[in-house]
């Protein structure tokens, strides 16, 4: 799920690359292509966060529930934690996109033609990195 | 992680997810109870004592039921239902159990109490083998639990005894 930084030799986009950035949501709102609206860097943290929260809450509510003997304090407690998590994780926040990648324009891409000769090799890389 | 409703989706269903967790864990600290009830029924009177037009026999008697459930109440306890029943032996079935009356305690200041009642249903019998018949007044309890395993146990009081002929 974690896709690494792809290497400076994957900067231009390949065929399929460049389909996905076309399907997301986020590109009809952007002039210029910096897509997705989280960068990778930024979607490893939220999701990391988001994990680890939302477990931290967990305990934490019913550690205290179950000291204090309420079933209400402990959903209370969880509720908000999850309203909390949701607030935090899942807008694009600016913070989670920090590192964004610079994808190519299209008339920098028509300048340097993709490789031909070894397109099943090239195929086969962009299948591992996904 | 790619979109809002990705991630949405994601936590959405973690939290779901431990929220099950959760009430497992509820569930599970219900069995760390060591319950300690008390219950007593006396029949103070026997009101009437017939046969039915179609064959059957029917009793009507005062119940004077005192019980202490308190301690069966946890954390995760939603409400106790207590019910008292009659149960006797004929030749046609081994056993029959005939429920006179049920209440539902919904805390743990109600849990003790005592109350003076008739039979809150009717006390009829499959025929007509009631005179003169021994039977038992148990008391059935179920804890019923916000989340989880509900327990349901009971007390048994013998040596009633209905009388030998109708009244």
């Amino acid at each position: 799920m974690f896709n690494s930084t792809p290497s400076k030799a994957n900067l231009n986009p390949t065929r399929s690359g460049r389909l996905d950035a076309l399907r997301s949501p986020s590109f009809r709102h952007c002039g210029e292509f910096s897509l997705p609206a989280m960068d990778w860097q930024g979607q490893k943290r939220s999701e990391i966060l988001m994990l680890i929260s939302l477990v931290v809450f967990g305990v934490v509510a019913f550690g205290v529930g179950y000291a204090i003997g309420s079933f209400q304090i402990m959903m209370l407690i969880y509720g908000s934690g999850v309203v909390l998590t949701a607030l935090i994780t899942v807008p694009n926040w600016p913070l989670f996109n920090r590192h964004p990648l610079k994808w190519l324009d299209p008339s920098e891409a028509d300048r340097h033609p993709k490789p031909q000769a070894n397109t099943a090799t090239s195929k086969k890389k962009v299948s591992k990195q996904k | 992680m790619h979109s809002f409703g990705y991630r949405a989706n994601a936590l959405v269903t973690f939290a779901v997810t431990i929220l099950a967790a959760m009430c497992s864990l509820a569930s599970l600290s219900d069995n760390f109870n060591v319950p300690t009830p008390t219950a007593d029924v006396k029949v103070l009177n026997i009101n009437w004592f017939q046969k039915q037009p179609n064959g059957n026999d029917e009793v009507s008697l005062t119940l004077n039921i005192s019980v202490d459930l308190s301690s069966m109440f946890t954390w995760n306890t939603k409400q106790v239902f207590v019910f008292v029943a009659a149960e006797y032996e004929t030749p046609q079935n081994a056993l029959n159990q005939v429920s006179l009356w049920d209440g539902i305690i919904p805390s743990k200041e109600h849990a003790k109490f005592w109350i003076h009642t008739t039979n809150k249903y009717r006390f009829i019998d499959q025929g007509s083998n009631l005179r003169g018949k021994d039977f038992n007044l148990t008391l059935h309890w179920h804890v019923m639990p916000k989340t989880g395993k509900m327990f349901a146990d009971k007390i048994v009081k013998s040596g009633y005894h209905l009388p030998e002929e109708y009244r």
